[in-house]
């Protein structure tokens, strides 16, 4: 998708020009061990209810304490989009009732967040203001489509999330897939969270309202619900279009009211969330539990000096100073542990075209992959140092290019604690062989029988000899070193 | 604040989950107007710039290592639930937003 | 009443005079025989805690270093949890309910050998001054059963006056330590804010919370603290210091001087002191001054605030603290209809008794859209203002001493019908709180045969000075 120039949705009816206002409220979850205020871990599909503890199950007692990663992630998410880390701010309690939500209220942050301001620049040159970050619990899940209960896991109550909230500077669609696209970016770059949508690990909400083109703003309404960022644009588009259509059917019954909708991806429209309360109260109040969160400067720059450099920064040095293709830059920055990866290779001194090959088109397709197990890039068990060897193991003529592959692919299988390069490649006998005598004879028995080749061969084409080389290297176990069986061939004919 | 305060008991009942009687209703309106005329007293006093005191003393911050600890069995935990089912706790049948 | 306290019941036993086991045994018929009239305790754990004695004897017979607490029977407020023990507030949504962990505080009394007899009775989620409001029964004062022990800590405070133990935890809040342990004439302490560690107690105002011990005389009380002070990596209000030790024990007071507050003492201030407990704290002045302290007068220009202050920030607290009691997780659920709100509504309904549901109500109204800044912030800020009285007056003074309660102990049921009469006799014990200074209530005398509580306050973490003042009142007046 890219950023139309003309923002305005001109609707075919009337011909009117609209502009659609949109902010988005996104929530991410830190990538911290353990939970906000207690040590219980969390994993995404881990049995339900096991991993709990007195606090994240609101007994009665327990106090919470807060994890010092997760507020030093909260600090980097916040330098890393530009933003004003304060130096003290508080948690405060927001009271709701539900089931998913064991203490009767979330630990929040209210009117002191610990960040204000920053934003991301989109590629037209626009930019998205953020209005705040501030650091919260997650609920529990509350499961509604097991038999005739709802029932109530709480595994993931507790866990640390971090809130992000534009201003409404987004004005369409594709603009807000932009902002999700390089906000997601940006926070994995910043080690902060793993921003996966599947596993609820990033999560958005919409607001959106339209207006005509030189009027004010009219009344908002909020889009939860949204599993994808192609859905969060499919929403804001539908959405923008069902106000539209309200407006201009001219009937003050059917105008948008300020409420919450539900986005259905299957029937790519948005609905009233049923049960709608009376406002809500959330009756905020200072939690007295936890002290206030101060914030001096050595926190501040310790976390600064965690920052690594972006990925749009990063894509653009492999461009004009390594001379990569920019789909090698986008390929190679595609994840920021394969980008790292990248950068300790050319500091092992490999050449950066072979460093983005073999990541390209080698390393980063193992991920995912059911026999290597990994997860994802990060757990390549492959040093920069190790790819270095292989490729040196090539160039020198010890190994066949293909062998390479193979003992990479043999070297990922073993693990973190397997055997090093050279025992493997003893291990699985990789070495070419340069041994005349030895090609000689395989040579020479793959010549038996060959009459026609050989004659082709004398008749003048040349190609015959790749016919022979076949045998010789299966023979070889693919070990013979193919230049010189080559020479011992043509040697052979020859005589 | 004002010493006669409007209580909407039906309101903040709702805010509070209790699902008070109209009994109940009728004997707690009198009462917490009269406590809350007393307690209004508050607003005479002089204030100037004094700052809100959320609590005493002044801890520096306690914070905690983001190492993990064992959580809890979950049968101790769903043993003191009052209906848990399966491996999890239930509740009336709720669809989304706050019940 | 000669009963052995902390130290001695330790030292007995140590020595080897009695034993663990024997002596729980003559807590355990004490308990029997008192328990049905005055209605300490709930729960007497009799098998657990005799186990426990029996084990202690094996390890002092082994050779093993005797804890500070060795065989010391301890009773509990029950809002304090401790695994395997009924902690259900004294409230009906509670029942039966057990921790599945145990409080830091009781962790550390059991590590120093300490064994747990039994869970006490208590104005339900500590919101009461009598012991009342307690939804199983009202606990009496040994003094004359047919008026109150105080609250909420009622059943602790019985517990100890009346012999059954040495030691009880309390918690206090705005005085459910200090006032009880007035009325029934022993040692309650209110630690510094933050000097024990509030992990495990059911929180009722957060920021005002403090576990506390009673005891029959303040060395037993030190003895305590020695043990459950110190800070705790489970509770972030907790004060980073290591546990208090006592000092050398120094009978004179020469130098220091006694502030008396013109306000605690004034007719005027609402109070209503009365006039045995002002003559009783005129005499225990007068003995600090034989101790070589002079009394200097002060004043504490906002403490006539204190009580609209405490009330609304421990509602609100309270209204915050209790929305977890949803029946979802623990406690005794309720069905109406067929929604969860109206689950949850019915659950609190009919589990919380009247008082918790007024200061629910008061708590939720305080923070509600549209009330929250007059009423709640405004309430925050005239907190600072009491703390600043008190910061002042320390200025001209090592301690200040008051009566604990206005009054000695009513009648039950005089009170229990005035939700505001019940919160007007807080007012002498509410400002400690509100400022999180150390505050001690010991018996100074007797006025109609009654006991009378004196209040000892401290400047914020100055525990130690104000047991001190306390041990030297209660040596001299031995």
């Amino acid at each position: 998708m890219s950023a139309a120039h003309d923002p305005a949705l001109v609707s075919p009816r009337t011909g009117r020009r609209w502009l659609a206002v949109i902010g988005l409220e996104t929530h991410v979850q830190l990538k911290t061990r353990t939970k906000l205020f207690c040590g219980c871990e969390y994993r995404f599909g881990a049995e339900p209810n096991t991993l709990t503890c007195a606090l994240c199950t609101a007994q009665p007692g327990a106090l919470p304490v807060l994890n010092c990663e997760a507020l030093a992630l909260a600090v980097r998410a916040g330098l890393a989009l530009g933003a004003d880390i304060a130096p003290l701010s508080k948690f405060d309690r927001k009271h709701y009732f539900y089931c998913d939500l064991p203490k009767g209220y979330q630990i929040s942050q209210y009117d002191q967040p610990y960040c204000k301001g920053g934003g991301i620049a989109l590629a037209s040159g626009r930019f998205i203001r953020l209005e705040r970050i501030h650091m919260e619990e997650d609920a529990g899940k509350a499961i509604h489509d097991r038999g005739a209960s709802t029932l109530v896991d709480l595994n993931r109550a507790g866990v640390p999330l971090i809130e992000m909230v534009t201003q409404a500077d987004i004005q369409t669609a594709a603009e807000a897939f932009e902002y999700l696209t390089l906000l997601k970016e940006r926070l994995q770059y910043a080690g902060v969270s793993d921003c996966d949508m599947e596993k609820g690990s990033l999560r958005c909400d919409v607001n959106i309202s339209v207006r005509p083109a030189g009027e004010g703003w009219r009344t908002k309404v909020e889009i939860k619900n949204l599993n994808s960022f192609r859905f969060i644009a499919a929403a804001i588009e539908h959405e923008a279009w069902r106000q539209i259509e309200a407006y201009e059917s001219e009937d003050p019954a059917q105008y948008p009211v300020q409420e919450t909708r539900l986005y259905d991806p299957e029937r790519n429209q948005t609905r009233t969330m049923r049960g709608k309360e009376s406002a809500r109260d959330y009756r905020y109040c200072p939690d007295p539990d936890l002290p206030p969160v101060v914030l001096d400067a050595s926190f501040l720059e310790r976390e600064r000096s965690n920052l690594s450099e972006p990925a749009d920064s990063r894509r653009a040095r492999y461009r004009e100073q390594l001379g990569l293709s920019p789909a090698d830059a986008a390929a190679l920055t595609s994840e920021r542990a394969a980008s790292d990866y990248f950068e300790a290779c050319l500091r092992s001194g490999i050449d950066a075209r072979d460093a983005s090959s073999w990541i390209r088109n080698e390393l980063l397709g193992w991920v995912g992959e059911p026999e290597l197990g990994l997860r994802d890039f990060a757990q390549l068990p492959i040093s920069p140092r190790e790819l270095s060897e292989v490729l040196e193991l090539i160039r020198s003529g010890r190994i066949a290019s293909n062998a390479g592959r193979k003992l990479l692919r043999a070297r990922a299988l073993a693990g973190p604690d397997g055997p090093g390069i050279a025992a493997l490649v003893a291990q699985l006998g990789l070495e070419q062989v340069q041994d005349d005598a030895q090609l000689e004879e395989w040579c020479r028995a793959a010549l038996i029988g060959k009459e026609k080749i050989i004659a082709d061969y004398r008749s003048g084409k040349e190609a015959a000899l790749n016919a022979l080389l076949g045998p010789v290297m299966k023979q070889s176990g693919g070990r013979a070193a193919p230049e010189k069986v080559r020479e011992i061939l043509k040697r052979l004919l020859s005589g | 604040m004002s010493a006669q305060p409007a209580i909407d008991l039906v309101r903040l009942a709702e805010l509070a989950r209790l699902s008070l009687s109209a009994e109940e209703q009728a004997a707690l309106l009198p009462q917490l107007a009269r406590i809350l005329a007393q307690l209004a007293e508050l607003e005479a006093v002089p204030l100037d710039d004094t700052p809100a005191m959320v609590r005493a003393g002044a801890s520096s911050g306690i914070a905690r290592a983001d190492e993990p600890q064992p959580s809890l069995p979950r049968e101790a935990l769903l043993a003191r639930a009052p209906k848990p089912e399966d491996d999890f706790y239930s509740v009336p049948k709720t669809v989304g937003g706050e019940g | 009443m000669t009963l052995p306290g902390v130290e001695a019941t330790r030292a007995r036993i140590v020595a080897g005079t009695t034993s663990a086991e024997a002596n729980l045994r003559e807590c355990l018929e004490r308990i029997a025989a008192l328990n049905p009239k005055l209605q300490a305790f709930h729960t007497v754990a009799a098998q657990s805690s005799l186990a426990r004695a029996t084990e202690l004897d094996a390890l002092l017979k082994s050779g093993a270093q005797p804890g500070a607490l060795h065989g010391v029977p301890v009773a509990l407020k029950s809002n304090l949890c401790a695994s395997g023990h009924e902690t259900n507030c004294g409230s009906r949504l509670l029942a039966g309910w057990q921790a599945p962990y145990t409080a830091r505080a009781v962790e550390r009394l059991l590590d120093a050998g300490a064994i747990l007899v039994g869970m006490t009775h208590m104005d339900e989620f500590g919101f009461g001054s009598s012991g009342e409001n307690s939804a199983y029964a009202t606990a009496r004062n040994p003094h004359d059963p047919e008026r109150t022990a105080g609250g909420s800590s009622s059943g602790s405070a019985v517990a100890v006056a009346s012999g059954m133990v040495p030691l009880a935890l309390g918690s206090d809040t705005g005085g459910s330590v200090r006032q009880p342990a007035a009325l029934c004439g022993i040692a309650g302490f209110k630690p510094s804010y933050g000097r024990i560690p509030r992990h495990g107690l059911v929180a009722f105002g957060s920021s005002l919370d403090c576990i506390s011990p009673f005891a029959r005389s303040v060395t037993d009380l030190e003895c305590a603290m020695e043990v459950l002070s110190g800070h705790d990596a489970l509770d972030a209000t907790s004060i980073e210091e290591p546990p208090l030790l006592r000092i050398a024990s120094e009978g004179a007071l020469d130098g220091w001087r006694i502030g008396v507050p013109r306000e605690c003492f004034d007719a005027g201030a609402g109070s209503g002191l009365d006039e045995g407990v002002r003559t009783a704290l005129e005499a225990a002045l007068r003995r600090f001054e034989q101790l070589g302290a002079q009394c200097v007068e002060v004043s504490l220009p906002h403490l006539r605030h204190a009580i609209a202050t405490y009330y609304i920030i421990a509602c609100a607290e309270a209204s915050s603290n209790l929305a977890r009691f949803d029946g979802v997780r623990y406690g005794v659920r309720h069905t109406a209809g067929s929604s969860l709100a109206a689950m949850m509504s019915a659950t609190r309904e009919r589990g919380f008794g009247a008082e918790v549901k007024r200061r629910v109500l008061l708590g939720t109204f305080v923070l509600s859209a549209g009330y929250h800044e007059a009423w709640y912030q405004r309430a925050q800020r005239v907190r600072a203002r009491i703390a600043q009285d008190f910061e002042q007056a320390f200025e001209q003074c090592e301690v200040l001493v008051t009566p604990t309660t206005p009054s000695t102990a009513f009648r039950l049921g005089e009170k229990s019908s005035d939700p505001l009469a019940m919160y007007l006799s807080d007012v002498l014990t509410v400002p400690a709180s509100l400022a999180g200074i150390p505050a001690l209530s010991i018996d100074c005398g007797r006025t109609q045969g009654l006991p009378v509580g004196m209040q000892i306050l401290g400047p914020a973490r100055a525990d130690t000075r104000v047991l001190r003042a306390g041990r030297a009142f209660e040596r001299k007046n031995a």
